[in-house]
């Protein structure tokens, strides 16, 4: 019988999560090594190209102790960017040790603590490791001082790998085995068995990832969805080895999938509790909070695409991922979509991303926005996640923004330039952490919405790529934000319409038309573009018509060129939107959001 | 058979008033010139920087095979009215050497309804002996690439002339030139000139009776000399605006000359449009002959090898030297009618399309002219661009052609 341990590893972004699972698999012997390749549990071809992980992964292991006592070892690896902390929260449901990895180089940083808070109010083990002890820029007993200073303890109980090299990943393995606690649980108890995560097979339905609480589950039994009640036949069993390996049983303590014949997305939802039918148990286990969306923006499809396979297509991306959130709405401009939620812009993007890579499917996106509360003159209060749905500015009384409380951690070098950029953001210093001479943590309220675009890349750049940020949403404040309109021709496109601070208002009207100006092709027609609050026509630009496209040469007879020239515009205007009579390119959207952002 | 002449008022109207002969046209593509242009990219080579095996000698031979092949393997389209040699510099062609061809043409194709005989010249290669061979071999029309009287703009494009030449060569031969129809290439909205430069060289090219001239825009390519000198200086960056006005100041200036803008980039009196140009806009069916040179039987269309050594040696398997051959399908077919009609002053005639497209057609062309009368005329029996909108072309045909079942299937570009 394996002795079993369940455990996942934490990191801030970059620190080596993924190499480090890499090495793991290998002295396992989990993946034959003519098949391993590098980032081998990230599956999806994005993550490989960007070299992040997006989604959690699980896969259980063999290991034989140094006593030949033999064991199950489940690693769950984890994303690092910020977006992404629900799947963290996820695979700490499902564990009983985290290793907590920090790069040799870059020290603590932001995710590292808050990925490090959700593991302690877990009530995980967790082993401190320090990673990347190769680097000839490796300062590991400042390193050492940054981790005692977080969690205490002693030098000796932090382990150091090279995940690059291999260096100290077997003690790592070993130290996994001794440290973190075999799970609890009893196999004799009715069955609670915990949906950390799913997804969808055509052929088999949805494969719900499970961890098992209490009691065992079998191929052929008859399992209930504590949740709704709903009853199904488990057909199939297994682990992740790392591919679906079927077993006969899954009991107490284990992490493994299942397959019952699941084919609507509510059916198994990610946070309910599978039991059996026959003898359910009397709780179910408590789930997670829910990934509440924090930011919005609407998708269309392409000219002459339908809506109905968009929705397709977010159903099924909403079942892996249990934070996208999806409504259908209807614009003036564009008609029918879907206002999405998302937990921040890199979430966005790769939904976006995955939309057009896994489903084919060619999309419009509108400018993201946060959701505001508006309290209107009659003392009602409307949530509201698009701006072009904001009250005229007479029947507002006070508009509220999401608020959060940013952290960067960063060189003492950078500090003021740190401070600057979010004061330009709006943001107000709240507290200053030394973590030791070099090092400081600051931590600012800032309006979410000023975050969210082109702030990571601004606090990079002015930090030379050192510092590091994390945030969560503390609530809403009021703000003095107006409802910027723009018209395209005389008509105001609502999918433009962006919130802004009444006093940076006409600057952002006047970059956002100027983008437009750019982005928008010439048409037959002269078009004005106009920014306005309310009536207010705050900012103007005209794209002069076109005067001329066609090809003047002929060369012998051969009209290929031609023909080849109208064939890419042709295409060119497939990738447009028609707002009235004006075709509207994609970066056209993102203009709002770009032009609004530059200084 | 007689062609019908063309007639034409010179305010034009949208119907299909312009009888164009059904016959063959012939384009023969002679790649040698003098010296590289710095603008151009065509199929062509300074004589002493051919490839190697390449001389007049041995590339008319291959012409004459390629001629002999082409007219065994399609007896349908024999009957020729016009001939165009192009170029390259055609005019560099030795004058037995182009005896020899002709002397294939006459023994492969049936010329004796020939109506239009051209030939591209560049006017340092314009010479009394030249001249009067042209004349005594059936040349009736020489297109005389000048392309600019300024010597800044000739020296910026490497002709290897001053206009001074061009000019004083034109004079003295003037008498031997009027006997053939004139037609002058110049181009437009060059960057480096005022506006207004280009009506002033129609006007004084106007005192050598020309009856056509062919009006183009200077376009860089990545891969020539000015191409790869504008990348760096953005001075010489192309403005298209500027041609589009160049191309209407021609067009109104050139009215009162009493010549119409019968395609996007020809202007001619009424009488003398360029038959053979008309063939590529009105559909008719044509050879291309020599290197890179393009054809179109009515249902197909042919490009020959851009390169000697696979031209030469397809003709010499006695195979005909086709790089591309595509049989369009009926959608593109009448596509490409469309896009080419457009191109002329003449536009679409709804009698030229299936019932079900002229019904599409006709109300996307009612709407846009509603919309745009500046771009667009409807009449009873067809549509036409305005000059205006025959410089915006694309965008227009974009719109009356989709979705009219007229979306192209075409894949592969």
């Amino acid at each position: 019988m394996q002795q079993i341990r369940n455990f996942c590893i934490i990191a801030h972004i970059n620190h080596g999560k993924s190499t480090l699972a890499d090495r793991i698999l290998e002295l396992t012997g989990a993946v034959d090594p003519r098949k391993m390749r590098e980032q081998y549990l990230d599956a999806m071809d994005l993550e490989r190209e960007r070299g992040i992980t997006i989604k959690m992964r699980a896969v259980r292991l063999t290991y034989t102790g140094a006593a030949g006592e033999a064991y199950g070892l489940c690693l769950i690896d984890t994303p690092g960017h910020v977006d992404f902390s629900y799947e963290v929260s996820r695979s700490l449901k499902a564990s009983e040790g985290a290793i907590l990895l920090v790069d040799a180089a870059q020290g603590v940083e932001a995710q590292t603590v808050a990925n490090l808070n959700l593991a302690v109010e877990e009530g995980l083990e967790v082993i401190p490791v320090i990673n990347k002890i190769d680097l000839p820029t490796a300062r590991v007993s400042e390193v050492e001082d940054e981790i005692m200073g977080l969690i205490g303890g002693t030098r000796e109980e932090i382990l150091k790998v090279s995940a690059k090299t291999g260096e100290g990943v077997k003690e790592l393995v070993a130290a996994v085995v001794k440290r973190i606690p075999a799970p609890g649980g009893n196999a004799e108890s009715p069955l609670t068995a915990l949906v950390f995560d799913s997804h969808y097979n055509r052929y088999q339905g949805i494969v719900a990832y499970v961890r098992v609480m209490d009691g065992s589950v079998r191929v052929g039994d008859r399992i209930m969805m504590m949740s709704s009640g709903k009853r199904f036949e488990v057909s199939e069993i297994g682990y992740f080895a790392p591919e679906l390996t079927p077993v006969k049983e899954l009991s107490a303590g284990e992490v493994g999938y299942l397959i019952a014949g699941v084919k609507q997305i509510g059916d198994a939802r990610v946070g309910d509790t599978i039991t059996l039918a026959k003898s359910p148990a009397g709780h179910s286990i408590p789930g997670y909070r829910e990934a509440k969306p924090l930011v919005f923006c609407s998708l269309y499809p392409r000219e002459g695409q339908n809506e109905d396979e968009l929705e397709n297509a977010l159903s099924r991306l909403s079942l892996n991922d249990s934070a996208l959130h999806f409504e259908q709405e209807s614009s003036e401009a564009l008609g029918f979509g879907f206002r999405c939620g998302y937990l921040g812009l890199l979430h966005m993007e790769i939904v976006q991303e995955r939309l057009e890579r896994e489903y084919g499917l060619e999309i419009i996106a509108s400018a993201p926005s946060v959701a505001f509360e508006v309290v209107t003159t009659e003392g009602r209060t409307h949530f509201i996640d698009n701006p072009s749905r904001m009250p005229e500015p007479t029947e507002i009384a006070e508009i509220r923004e999401p608020y959060v409380l940013g952290s960067i951690i960063t060189p003492v070098a950078h500090q003021s330039a740190l401070i600057d950029l979010c004061k330009r953001r709006r943001g107000e210093l709240s507290s200053i952490n030394y973590l030791s001479t070099t090092r400081v943590s600051l931590q600012f309220l800032l309006p979410l919405s000023e975050i969210l675009y082109e702030f990571y890349d601004a606090l990079k750049t002015l930090s030379h790529g050192m510092a590091s940020f994390d945030y969560e949403v503390v609530g809403y404040r009021a703000s003095r934000l107006v409802r910027v309109d723009i018209l395209l021709n005389k008509e105001r496109v609502d999918a433009f319409t962006f919130m802004a601070h009444r006093d940076r208002a006409y600057d952002r009207g006047k970059l956002v038309v100027e983008a437009l100006r750019r982005t928008i092709p010439r048409h037959l027609f002269t078009i004005p573009i106009q920014a306005a609050i309310g009536n207010k026509i705050i900012a103007r630009e005209t794209i002069p018509a076109l005067k001329k496209d066609v090809l003047a040469k002929c060369y012998g007879g051969d009209i290929t060129r031609k023909r080849k020239l109208l064939e890419k515009q042709r295409k060119g205007k497939q990738r447009m939107r028609a707002v009235g009579s004006v075709q509207i390119p994609q970066e056209a959207f993102l203009a709002v959001l770009k032009g609004g952002e530059k200084k | 058979m007689r062609l019908s002449r063309v007639s034409l008022a010179t305010s034009p109207s949208p119907s299909r008033n312009v009888l164009v002969s059904k016959l063959s046209g012939i384009y023969i593509h002679i790649p040698f010139c003098a010296r590289r242009c710095n603008y151009c990219d065509f199929t062509t080579w300074a004589i002493d920087a051919a490839p190697e095996g390449m001389t007049f000698e041995t590339y008319t031979d291959a012409l004459v095979s390629e001629i002999e092949l082409a007219s065994r393997a399609d007896s349908a389209l024999r009957t020729v009215d016009t001939l165009y040699f192009g170029g390259g510099t055609p005019s560099l062609l030795p004058l037995n050497l182009l005896d020899r061809t002709l002397g294939a043409l006459r023994v492969n194709f049936d010329l004796s309804d020939l109506a239009e005989f051209t030939l591209e010249a560049n006017p340092e290669t314009l010479t009394e002996e030249r001249l009067s061979a042209w004349r005594e071999f059936g040349v009736t029309r020489l297109s005389i690439g000048i392309q600019s009287l300024s010597d800044r703009s000739l020296q910026v494009l490497g002709r290897g002339y001053t206009s001074g030449e061009a000019l004083a060569t034109l004079a003295r031969h003037l008498p031997m030139l009027s006997s053939f129809d004139l037609s002058f290439d110049l181009l437009l909205g060059l960057p480096w000139e005022p506006p207004e430069r280009a009506l002033l060289e129609i006007k004084e090219l106007l005192s050598f009776r020309p009856c056509h001239f062919s009006l183009y825009g200077l376009k860089l390519e990545p891969s020539t000399p000015l191409g790869r000198r504008a990348a760096r200086d953005s001075s010489l960056a192309v403005d298209e605006d500027r041609i589009g006005d160049g191309l209407l100041s021609a067009t109104d200036f050139l009215a009162e000359c009493g010549f119409v803008r019968y395609e996007v980039s020809n202007f001619a009196q009424p009488a003398h449009f360029c038959r053979h140009n008309l063939k590529y806009w009105r559909f008719a069916p044509y050879f291309g002959f020599g290197m890179s040179a393009s054809g179109f039987d009515g249902r197909r269309r042919m490009c020959n090898f851009r390169d000697f050594a696979r031209y030469g040696g397809a003709v010499a398997r006695g195979e005909l030297p086709w790089e591309s051959v595509e049989e369009l399908p009926e959608e593109e077919l009448l596509f490409q009618r469309l896009m080419l009609s457009f191109r002329t002053v003449w536009g679409a005639a709804y009698e030229e399309y299936p019932a079900d497209v002229t019904t599409g057609l006709r109300a996307r062309a009612i709407s846009l002219a509603a919309r745009c009368p500046r771009l667009v005329r409807c009449g009873e029996t067809g549509v036409a661009l305005t000059p205006a909108g025959m410089n915006v072309m694309h965008t227009l045909l974009l719109e009356l052609a989709e979705p009219a079942g007229l979306r192209s299937p075409l894949p592969a570009f």
